[in-house]
């Protein structure tokens, strides 16, 4: 190999390898590049050469042997200077040489000048030579014309590729030129994109699963990795799928089997949730070099890019969103669901009406209660208006098995009842001349309100079923971890039953999940105050049913207000 | 690198966390070059590193401390880039058994050599004339892709990445003269 021709070999290896590391190398670059590491040693020592030098201007302790020299314009314009220069040289084409005497070859710009000059040349030698010019100068043209069509044909394009996709959105506005695909359902590995505001929740390719909120200004580096320059996002990784990397300007999170939230605010400043699992966090120390450590769930820390300094800061599980559903208008950030919101037409997170009840005839949310209902027997209305309620019904033991859900599910044992009265199941308090005005009750002695305890009026003979496979689909995915809240007796019943001259009634509590007991309490009276009730849930529980039936052998179930305090379905997003 | 003792946050898990990062830190940037010897795309080797790291904190218990944590680790490594084939079959990037055999025998001298150059380079990069060490910093400091420096400077991307191959060029040839001159 002659010098020209190492030469040659040497800018083609450097930029194949180049071109490889970079990912704008095609298939047939990239066999070229095989071939050549395969048959040559000396290529191979200069790949791992290479590599070690990508390393090194990857790491910061590398990078920051450039910060003595600061970026400045002039630097800048001489860079594009530089660069202009070399991409008007077209690679592959030789340029025609300087010949001696092509000044004097020049057209003469003065006709005196001239005929100065043609009265030196005493033979016609000249004038070949300059038709011998121009031919190798239409020749060195062809060459570059030709040399640019082969140029643009087999000019390597960046392999461009989408690793991401958009599961769903809601309120965003994208920065204008941010986003460069029309159909903004996928992103591609190139480029940033700026979340100006609202929420998008994404899935990587690898099955990592991200909401990002705006504004957040991000780029999709892999499948496997987001780069956040700026804003919030909530990472979520499937089993078996760990090793998710969220890098940031000054840290880098590696998922280890995990949920965790960043937020990088303006300024830099990095912000880190861990929700569930581990991650391997990274950071640069200023002089002290890289640290690491692993993180553990429900730990908190924040880095300072300008000071290094990284500091543990209080946990708030619910600082980052963990799911958006824009069907439903539902932002969740890891709040439980509340059942008394549900029964009042609400979505379980606050949107409910107060004194809105489930209609037992209608099996629709509405503002009037209906003080009093005649069972017919074996009563059952499913509720496709009322979210993730299955079905409402009025139970009698009396009757055989009560059928409590929309897919044949019965509750066998379900205890007789007076099969006189049943009243709508209600958000808020019952009231003998409904609506109630009632914004609070006593709860165990002391004085509690409706809007700091949300309340469930579920009065004998009355149940209903709560779909948990719909929470989970409208959640995408969140894990039902169980059902807490208080049951007990509406104090203010007593007075009620004086002015009637009744007898309140005694109540029977059941709780069951898919059909089968899972809290029973028999003869619940006012002196049993409110009762805690803690139900944990299977993986793949599918309903939750409450039931209130008047205790056998009592007079009436006239006044049995038997409320469910703070009945709330505690969730998570964890995946395992 | 933190440990139990200096870790300001406190919250490392008593489970073998610190073994785990004593251990790896060190040995990341072996197994990265590794990794990038076989497969030589930057970004694809970095997603298969991330998942060699999660494998290797799931099947930490199975390591035996005094053992060759690096070969371990390498180990992993070498399933995850024959997972990554696996998975994309059709990528640009495909394997050559031949010359995967030829770079398993040499990776050993290259990962060896691997903190020497490091150090070199640390001297080389400061030599970088101003327009070198601006390109220098645009592409891995601020991590801003070829096509994001070739439109800012307004510029085609093929000239950015030959200018690159110039700088690797360069800086290989300044490692070489500094590790000869020690």
């Amino acid at each position: 190999m002659n010098p020209t021709e190492h030469k040659n070999f040497s800018r083609e290896l450097a930029e194949l390898i180049v071109l490889s590391m970079e990912g704008h190398a095609n298939a047939e670059q990239t066999r070229r590049l095989q071939q050549i590491l395969l048959e040559s040693a000396p290529a191979r020592q200069y790949y791992y050469e290479v590599i070690a030098s990508y390393i090194g201007l990857n790491s910061p302790e590398v990078l920051r042997e450039l910060n003595g020299k600061p970026d400045t314009v002039r630097n800048y314009i001489s860079l594009y200077d530089e660069l202009s220069n070399q991409e008007e040289q077209a690679p592959g084409v030789l340029l025609p040489r300087k010949r001696r005497g092509w000044k004097w070859r020049k057209k003469p710009r003065h006709p005196e000048q001239e005929h100065a000059i043609v009265e030196m040349v005493q033979i016609p030698r000249p004038a070949i030579k300059r038709n011998y010019f121009a031919m190798k100068f239409f020749a060195a043209c062809a060459a570059v014309f030709l040399g640019l069509l082969v140029y643009v044909y087999y000019h390597p394009r960046p392999t461009e590729r989408f690793v991401a996709h958009i599961d769903d959105v809601m309120n965003v506005q994208w920065s204008e030129g941010s986003v460069s695909m029309g159909s903004r359902s996928s992103f591609s590995d190139r480029g940033f994109y700026s979340l100006l505001s609202g929420f998008v929740r994404m899935q990587f390719d690898s099955g990592a699963e991200a909401v990002l909120e705006g504004p957040s200004v991000f780029r999709c580096n892999s499948e496997n990795s987001l780069f956040l320059e700026q804003g919030k996002v909530f990472v979520k990784v499937a089993p078996g799928q760990e090793g998710f990397v969220v890098r940031t300007p000054s840290a880098k999170i590696t998922d280890l089997g995990t949920q965790f939230g960043v937020y990088v605010k303006p300024g830099g400043m990095v912000e880190v949730q861990m929700i569930e699992g581990k991650a391997l966090v990274e950071y640069t120390n200023g002089s002290a070099g890289k640290e690491a450590f692993v993180m553990s769930a429900q730990k908190a820390l924040t880095i300072d890019p300008e000071t290094h300094a990284c500091e543990s800061i209080e946990y708030d599980d619910q600082y980052f969103a963990r799911t958006i559903n824009s069907h439903e208008s539902i932002i969740w950030r890891g709040e439980s669901l509340n059942l008394a919101d549900i029964a009042g037409g609400g979505n379980g997170f606050g949107t409910g009406t107060i004194n809105h009840s489930i209609d037992l005839i209608s099996g629709k949310v509405e503002a009037d209660t209906h003080t009093m209902f005649a069972r017919p027997s074996k009563y059952y209305v499913v509720t496709p208006d009322v979210p993730y309620v299955d079905c409402v019904f009025v139970p009698d033991g009396n009757q055989g098995p009560v059928q409590i859900s929309s897919t044949g599910l019965v509750f066998k044992s379900c205890p007789a009842t007076d099969g006189q009265y049943s009243w709508d199941i209600i958000n808020g308090l019952y009231d003998v001349s409904p609506p109630s005005k009632r914004t609070s009750f006593v709860m165990n002695g002391k004085e509690v309100s409706l809007a700091s305890h949300p309340t469930l009026g579920l009065h004998a003979n009355t149940g209903i079923t709560f779909d948990l496979q719909e929470i989970r689909q409208t959640l995408n995915g969140a894990k039902i971890a169980s059902f807490t809240g208080y049951c007990g007796f509406d104090a203010e019943l007593f007075r009620h039953e004086e002015v009637h001259q009744k007898y309140h009634t005694k109540a029977d509590i059941t709780v069951l999940v898919d059909g089968e007991v899972v809290f029973e309490k028999k003869f619940l009276d006012l002196a049993d105050g409110f009762i805690p009730v803690n139900i944990k849930f299977k993986e793949n529980a599918r309903f939750l049913t409450l039931v209130t039936t008047n205790s056998v052998g009592e007079e009436t179930s006239y006044l049995s207000w038997v409320l469910w305090v703070d009945p709330t379905i505690h969730l998570n997003t964890t995946s395992r | 690198m933190v440990t139990r003792d200096n870790n300001p946050l406190g919250h490392l898990d008593p489970d073998n966390s610190d073994t785990f990062i004593r251990l790896l830190i060190p040995n990341q940037k072996s197994i990265f070059a590794y990794i990038l010897a076989v497969i030589p795309n930057y970004s694809d080797a970095e997603d298969i590193l991330q998942n060699t790291i999660s494998v290797i904190w799931r099947k930490f218990s199975m390591y035996q401390p005094g053992t060759d944590f690096q070969a371990w680790a390498i180990q992993i490594a070498r399933y995850e880039i024959y997972n990554f084939f696996k998975k994309n079959p059709s990528g640009q990037c495909t394997l050559n058994e031949q010359l995967l055999e030829v770079i398993e025998q040499e990776s050993g001298a290259m990962i060896d050599g691997l903190e020497q150059r490091l150090t070199a380079l640390k001297e080389c990069v400061v030599k970088l004339n101003s327009q070198d060490t601006q390109l220098i910093k645009l592409r891995y400091e601020q991590d801003c892709t070829l096509k994001v420096i070739s439109s800012r400077l307004c510029i085609s991307t093929t000239a950015v990445f030959k200018r690159i191959a110039i700088i690797h060029g360069r800086l290989v040839r300044c490692v070489r003269m500094q590790l000869a001159l020690e």
